[in-house]
């Protein structure tokens, strides 16, 4: 459904990102890996539509480069951003109703109630300013918020970020019921293992650029991989 | 002076300030919503109160009714608002332009818009007389002379504030305004269609002033071209005397200004009226350096 092809992005005269071409199918979760600063959170950006790139990106056969990123939002593509970005002065139900924002009103109290059923902490915080949650409900907010209106496809970077090892596990799990829901997911994750072994098919960024990808299984012993992530 | 004279001076001076200062209120949501969602002073917001009460008197001179006059200038004013932000400030934020150039530029906007009212073959730069708000003559309440036109001027502001606050507060628009107000990265990634978002708001302003502008000329009696470089200034000491940024400290703040100003002037001299906004600004500031219900963190991504 997602097919990026010679994307670049650069910032200024850093080139951030070189040409890089990967696809998601439906019900498939890729796995975008690399070391800090190898262009992942620029890739996941560019194709939200927050940086102007160069390059193709279509979407379900419609091409979306560069297109504004509220329309890349309603074709059915949702990031949940590095560092989370909820809204940090609005309640935690009100960065959900954001979240699905172009709902109709019937629809948007279904999905609140399943949003919050995959993350019953959250209901408890309904009224409570997402700012004064804690790092790990925030970042659970992110996700919550990027699950309203069931997308079509996920572009998630480092979603496990502050969360426990139980909570990751968790989340993962959810990830894997949303790809037999047919749901395509681009996953960022700074903990490549379980991220490989969750994931279908990998790419391996190394500044800018892809220097390996394949099936996800096959990559976790590529030393390349390794490389990206010393001592992991 | 007997006791009951002095009682009614400040009365008097209390609800005249009351009436002023609520649509001073008006004009200074428009400051609060605007810096809200972009952190930018907008000094052209006093230029298009102008534009509005200039907008009435031309259709009223053409034999228009005060009131259908203000349904057409106000929404023509706001639109005015929204060019200014759509031709003028967006395209300089689109490349990454400083909030510096964008300030200058709503002064520049501000001298555009005066001048050309000012132009011979517009409107002129001497004072126009203004339809009277005053349509029911005054009533005397505790003996003390109340104008209709300061009930209209004092229910018309709080009615449309009402309005305004219920629509930020508790609508999907509003929400949409709230967010933009705080993180345009993450309004966009939800689906906010924030350009759009920033140009409403620009048009809620422009015409609120307008309304304004049309109050006050009608209170006044009153306009002229530069009409709102003053109060447009006190309007934004207004909305920073509240916490710039925060809806009902716009209100609050109209109304500290206002009713300073007609206590200052019945005890102090006319002649201290007009800078009495500025003492409480900064007497206000001294003390609450955020404003009466200023918030930490106007900071933003
Ligand atoms: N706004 C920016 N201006 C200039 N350079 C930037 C900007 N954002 C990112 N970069 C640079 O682009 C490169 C890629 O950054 P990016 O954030 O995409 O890396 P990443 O793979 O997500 O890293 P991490 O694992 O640390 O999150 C880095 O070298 C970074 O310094
Ligand atoms: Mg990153």
């Amino acid at each position: 459904m997602l097919e990026v092809d010679a994307l670049s992005v650069r910032y200024g005269p850093i080139r951030a990102l070189e040409g890089l071409s990967l696809t998601v199918a439906p019900g498939e979760i890729v796995a975008l890996v690399g070391a800090n600063g190898a262009g992942k959170t620029t890739a996941v950006n560019a194709i939200a539509g927050l940086l102007p790139c160069r390059g193709r990106v279509r979407f379900q056969g419609r091409d979306i480069a560069n297109e504004k990123p509220h329309r890349i939002a309603d074709l059915g593509i949702r990031l949940s951003p590095e560092g989370r970005e909820v809204f940090p002065e609005l309640t935690v139900e009100e960065n959900l109703r954001l979240g699905g924002f172009s709902l109709r009103k019937g629809a948007l109290a279904g999905e609140l109630e399943r949003v919050y059923g995959l993350f019953p902490r959250l209901r408890g915080r309904k009224r409570q300013a997402a700012g004064t949650l804690s790092g790990g409900e925030q970042q659970m907010l992110a996700l919550g918020r990027a699950l309203m209106g069931r997308p079509k496809l996920l572009l998630l970077d480092e979603p496990s970020m502050g969360l426990s090892p139980q909570l990751t596990e968790r989340v993962f799990g959810l990830l894997d019921t949303l790809r037999r829901q047919g749901t395509g997911i681009l996953l960022i994750e700074e903990n490549a293992k379980p991220a490989l072994a969750l994931a279908d098919r990998a790419y391996v960024l190394e500044t800018g650029r892809v220097v390996a990808s394949g099936e996800a299984r096959a990559l976790r012993e590529d030393p390349r991989v390794r490389r990206a992530y010393l001592g992991t | 002076m007997t006791l009951s004279s002095a009682v009614n001076g400040f009365l008097g001076a209390i609800l005249g300030g009351l009436a002023l200062g609520m649509a001073y209120g008006l004009i200074a949501v428009g400051y609060s919503l605007v810096f809200g969602i972009l952190r930018l002073v907008n000094f052209a917001h006093g230029a298009i109160y102008a534009l509005g009460a200039y907008g009435v008197f031309f259709l009223t001179s053409r034999g228009m009714g005060l009131l259908p006059a203000l349904i057409l200038a106000a929404p023509l004013s706001g639109l005015g608002a929204w060019a200014v932000e759509k031709w003028a400030l967006a395209p300089l934020r689109r490349r990454g332009a400083s909030g510096m150039a964008q300030l200058v530029t709503t002064v520049g906007v501000s001298f555009l818009v005066q001048n050309t009212l000012s132009a011979e073959a517009v409107f002129g730069s001497e004072k126009q007389v203004f339809p009277s708000l005053n349509a029911f003559g005054s009533v005397q309440v505790f003996g003390v002379t109340i104008q209709s036109s300061q009930i209209i001027m004092f229910l018309a502001a709080m009615g449309l504030l009402l309005a305004l606050t219920w629509l930020v507060q508790g609508t999907r628009l509003g929400l949409a305004m709230r967010a933009c107000a705080q993180n345009f990265r993450a309004a966009r990634l939800v689906g906010i269609p924030v350009e759009a978002v920033v140009g409403l708001t620009f048009f809620l302003g422009g015409a609120c002033a307008a309304i304004a502008g049309t109050l006050i000329g009608g209170y006044y009696q009153v306009i002229s071209p530069t009409m709102g470089s003053l109060i447009g200034l006190k309007a934004f000491s207004a909305a920073v005397v509240g916490g710039i940024g925060v809806l009902h400290g716009a209100v609050a703040g109209g109304l500290v200004v206002g009713v300073g100003e007609c206590l200052a002037a019945q005890y102090l001299g006319s002649n201290v009226r007009d800078p009495m906004a500025f003492v409480l600004l900064i007497a206000i500031l001294l003390v609450r350096p955020r404003g009466l219900f200023g918030r930490e963190g106007v900071e933003k991504v």
